[in-house]
């Protein structure tokens, strides 16, 4: 028996000994950041983004944040990682608590969950705008009409066309291009492609020789690019990248050829690099959507509802499904968007109540989200 | 008497069944992988007449290294029977921890070569920590490294500024900018390092150690040899290598990136297995791994070629897997033999 | 994945009810981990147990759960499936391509359909005896493939009348049906696994192959069941799934993979083979889902989620594995 005990002395004492490890391990913990837990306060401002590590969330985040500091109220923002199971369990987590006069805007992260994303909104009073996805099939007056208050994107379609057309018109209405697609699954991915497609109608000197799926990806569409160099060498005199990401990777495939700035690359977003891209030339246009402005208009929106500035009943069908206005930056404007990038306007929630449609570019068409 | 018995450990894991004809057999074996890669390249040759061209069989060698260099570290986890999942994240956190500390336009850091080594540094540590708490803590390996993926990710996702941070670095964007005879250096680290671990692994006593312990870790356990050490190493070069692929990805991309190693994992896995590397460990190598690596970019690469949409190429890739692992192992298949 | 070995000499030598006491304690770990993880969230977080929060919680875990539970069951032959989540994602996408053929019917058509994929990818890795992880990483990837391709890569509403997604999603007695589903199949899978000879065959498969190979178990047969099983449950996860979201989308479980993985290790079942259960992967379930959303309540900032999650789970793991029966661990 003293032999056994001595076993579990020993079993105990290693235990112990792994157990300081991972205590180590854990209390540096604190310092990443708890902040303090207590129920949502009253009037929170909750927002749902896709990744951390992005410019594009960084500055979603951003433009909700001033709304957020302009009402003195608390910001709470959940990452999905781009997985919507992942948004609803986190949602519910933050709903448990209960949430007073607490206003959401979220990317319910694929067309899959908006409904259910919406209808947990809806359960626990909380009045929600969504951007970027919604299924052609549903609306904010139709499904939890209450609550949904509004939907909010950029328009795709017309992404794409601004940069086919730039394209076009940089090739003098000859030559062949190829296109990078994003997860097909998502209405910016499907509208960009269907825009390219529009202004190759109207441009029938320039084919589109191949289109393949990059997912978002840099590396991804780097891979493509460099298969499309080897593959069609010079029959290739331009890429689509149906965002700026892709259209880094596209880039960057081309530099290895020492073919940057020869051939034209579009993307669509504005991000930084981009912005850059467009000023030294490796890039032809990139279409600005404003994540800052995107980030205050949906989370203030969200708010005027939770507090009753307006009420969804009485909203017209234009002011709950529409677009943001955006922009084409080529060379001649890029240094104003450089501007704007490194200065962004600081977003107030009283300036926005003034009209929260100000820069709406119109109602979303029916048959965009397809 | 530790040496000896460690030897049987390693000829019983090695060769269980010796004979000329076993000896054979196995060297045509060995050889399948390289037939599938050939045969591969002639079909994509005939659909397409242009595909064996030297600027296509450069763009397969470029987009060939870093999934080589990764697979060459998870070999060596596989052979011990054990497995590394943690790689993306690990590529993340190595990324971001280059292009912060090489000159770059989010801060004033200017590391140079010493931002390079430190990213490695870090791919270095996650090794470790793998190591460590799959041997001194006891956990396995599998759960381990899926715990460090997500902390890879966390990392970077930490570490990340406002907006992509741009390197700036003329060493870093070097690697990926100055090509020999067509190709860029990262093919050829790529090529180095691979012959550099097939060495290590085949005519050093660790890498004897390493199959001994995928072969049978209990005797070898009893022989009174450090085993964990040897598994702690596999650990350690397997991030390493990880954390030099974020090095090579960062540099070619010219930017720090949080999900610069997005779908890379499985591939590097089927491609160890694809080339011959058991996963139960104690059989295949640093070569066999890569061949699997190449023929996996030479499907990819030719059914972009022939034109197949993207949800055909993932049904295609997958069956190819499932066929050519099949075919390898179906002379094995009368034998009463243990397959998890 | 990897041979098990033969159990520790320790715990042979232990006297039996010194032994025994040990394992009882050992065994009720995971369940102690879940109750002091549950126990902390609601004392930082007062709130977290009233009706209506459990209830969202039960919904969001169930699918979860139910992917746990059906990944134990290779898990237990040593074997593993990683192709879980393709299948629950391929369920809602084939929920709407089959619903015009077999109308009120569909869910069970697909959920047979999936079992007998299950039960030939089981037989594909044990006959041909190709490693299960490649083989399922093999048919995850077709599987995402042809996913992507029946549903032309975009979300669908399902069809609005079918009966059995209507109950998965409606509630009894206040508390969500998919709960009750999680539990009606732990029970049918336990009555199989204690009176058939099914269960004792897999411990003995995950124990010890050879053995068991020589002792006459039919191992072909038996894997093919065991993945059989696991394919059933990942279809009904999809449907749970689906039942929620009223859409299918070809990329819906997304990295429920990673996660259901990390359920079967917390819930105290050796990835190795032989020792753990049908309650251990309930448990389990229950920890990961409460992991996933315990960053959330505690309050981590979003940049820190993915690292706290990761030490979380890997101290989770750390206190649930149970080494004493795994003589080397891989």
């Amino acid at each position: 028996m003293s032999d056994q005990s001595h076993r579990l002395l020993q079993t105990v004492r290693r235990r112990g000994l792994s157990l300081a490890a991972v205590l180590g391990l854990a209390l540096p913990l604190g310092q990443i950041g708890m902040m303090p837990a207590k129920a949502a306060p009253k009037g929170s401002l909750i927002i749902g983004i896709d990744e951390t590590a992005s410019e594009y969330w960084a500055e979603y985040t951003q433009g909700a944040q001033d709304i957020a500091n302009s009402l003195n109220a608390k910001l709470i923002v959940v990452t999905s990682n781009y997985q919507g199971s992942q948004l609803l369990a986190q949602l519910g987590a933050i709903f448990a608590t209960g949430c007073d006069q607490c206003a959401l805007a979220t990317d319910p992260s694929s067309n899959a969950f908006v409904k259910a994303v919406v209808h947990r909104s809806a359960m626990a009073e909380v009045p929600i705008v969504t951007i970027w996805n919604r299924p052609e099939t549903i609306h904010p007056w139709d499904t939890d009409p209450k609550y949904w208050v509004a939907h909010t994107s950029f328009d795709g379609v017309m992404s794409g066309y601004y940069q086919a057309q730039a394209l076009c018109k940089a090739l003098g209405g000859h030559g062949q291009i190829a296109a990078i697609e994003g997860v097909p699954s998502t209405p910016p991915a499907y509208q960009r492609i269907a825009g390219l497609k529009k202004a190759l109608a109207e441009c029938p000197g320039v084919t589109l020789l191949d289109t393949e799926v990059g997912d978002w990806q840099e590396t991804k569409a780097q891979d493509i690019a460099r298969t499309w160099i080897a593959r069609y060498g010079s029959k290739l005199n331009g890429i689509f990248a149906s965002n700026d990401a892709m259209a880094r990777g596209a880039v960057a495939a081309l530099r290895e050829k020492n073919l940057n700035g020869k051939i034209p690359v579009t993307g669509s977003d504005g991000s930084k690099v981009a912005l850059d891209m467009v000023k030294s030339g490796d890039m032809l246009v990139t279409v600005w959507n404003d994540p800052v402005l995107q980030g205050a208009v949906s989370i203030a929106i969200a708010h005027a509802a939770a507090v009753g500035d307006i009420d969804p009943a009485k909203l017209s069908h234009a002011q709950r499904d529409f677009y943001l206005k955006q922009e084409v930056v080529d060379k001649s404007n890029v240094d104003h968007f450089l501007e704007l990038k490194a200065h962004a306007p600081v977003y107030t929630y009283a300036e926005l109540k003034a009209d929260f449609w100000k820069d709406s570019a119109g109602q979303i068409p029916v048959g965009a989200n397809k | 008497m530790k040496l000896i018995s460690a030897t049987v450990a390693v000829r019983s894991a090695r060769e269980p069944d010796g004979g000329v004809a076993q000896h054979l057999r196995r060297w045509l074996q060995s050889l399948g992988p390289l037939a599938v890669l050939i045969v591969l390249l002639l079909v994509f040759e005939i659909a397409r007449h242009n595909f064996l061209t030297g600027g296509n069989l450069a763009a397969i060698a470029e987009s060939a290294a870093v999934p080589v260099i990764l697979t060459t570290g998870l070999s060596f986890v596989i052979l011990l029977g054990a497995i590394d999942l943690s790689m993306e994240g690990v590529m993340a956190a190595s990324s971001m921890t280059l292009s912060l500390l090489c000159a770059n336009d989010v801060n004033g850091n200017h590391w140079g070569v010493w931002g390079i080594a430190a990213a490695i540094g870090v791919g270095l540590a996650f090794g470790l920590v793998n190591g460590v708490l799959n041997t001194i803590l006891r956990m396995p390996s599998l759960i381990v490294t899926l715990g460090t993926w997500f902390i890879g990710l966390g990392i970077a996702s930490i570490l990340f500024p406002a907006q992509v941070p741009t390197v700036r670095d003329p060493w870093v964007l070097g690697i990926a900018a100055y090509h020999i005879a067509g190709l860029s250096l990262i093919v050829f680290v790529a090529l180095l390092l691979l012959l550099l671990f097939h060495l290590l692994l085949h005519y050093t006593h660790l890498g004897r150690m390493i199959f001994a312990v995928g072969g049978a870790e209990a005797t070898l356990v009893m022989t009174g040899l450090p085993v964990p050490l040897f598994k702690i190493a596999a650990f350690v070069i397997s991030g390493l290598l990880a954390g030099i692929a974020g090095v090579l990805l960062s540099a070619r991309l010219g930017d720090g990136n949080a999900n610069i190693g997005d779908g890379l994992l499985f591939p590097a896995v089927s491609a160890c297995v694809l080339g011959g590397t058991l996963l139960s460990g104690g059989r295949g190598g640093v070569l066999q791994s890569a061949i699997g690596a190449v023929v996996l970019e030479v499907l990819n690469n030719g059914l972009i070629q022939i034109g197949a949409g993207p949800y055909v190429r993932n049904i295609i890739s997958g069956a190819v897997i499932l066929l050519v692992v099949a075919a390898s192992g179906l002379h094995l298949r009368r034998k009463l033999r243990v397959v998890k | 994945m990897s041979q098990s070995q033969p159990a520790d000499d320790r715990t042979i030598q232990a006297k039996p009810g010194f032994a025994e006491r040990r394992a009882a304690l050992r065994r009720s770990v995971p369940l102690a981990v879940l109750i002091l993880l549950v126990g902390l969230s609601a004392i930082i977080a007062p709130g977290t147990l009233s009706p209506a929060a459990l209830n969202g919680f039960i919904s969001d875990a169930a699918p979860l759960m139910i992917l746990v539970i059906g990944s134990t069951i290779p898990i237990l032959t040593g074997s593993i499936d990683l192709s879980v989540a393709g299948i629950a994602s391929i369920t809602g996408v084939m929920l709407v391509v089959l619903a015009p053929i077999f109308g009120p019917w569909t869910c069970i058509v697909v959920i047979l359909l999936a079992i007998l994929f299950g039960a030939f990818q089981g037989w594909l890795h044990a006959w041909l005896q190709i490693p299960s992880f490649i083989t399922t990483l093999g048919t995850l990837s077709m599987l995402s493939g042809l996913s992507l391709l029946l549903s032309n890569a975009t979300a669908q509403p399902l069809p609005d009348s079918d009966p059995i997604i209507n109950l998965l999603g409606d509630t009894s007695f206040d508390i969500p049906n998919t709960g009750f589903a999680a539990l009606a199949l732990v029970a049918v899978l336990a009555v199989v696994m204690r009176y058939t000879r099914i269960g004792r065959d897999l411990f003995a498969l995950g124990a010890g192959e050879r053995a068991a190979l020589m002792s006459g178990v039919r191992t072909v047969r038996l894997r093919s069941f065991a993945f059989a099983a696991s394919a059933g449950c990942a279809a009904l996860a999809g449907l749970a799934l689906v039942s929620v979201t009223q859409f299918s989308s070809p990329t819906l479980a997304g990295n429920l993979l990673l996660l259901s993985i990390v359920g079967v290790v917390l819930g105290g079942t050796a990835i190795s083979g032989g020792v753990g259960g049908l309650w251990a992967g309930v448990i389990g379930g229950l920890i990961t889902a409460w992991l996933r959303v315990a960053t959330v309540l505690i309050g981590v900032k979003p940049t820190g989620q993915y690292i706290v999650f990761g030490i979380m789970a890997l101290i989770a793991v750390f206190l649930t594995t149970d080494r004493t029966k795994i003589g080397i661990i891989k």
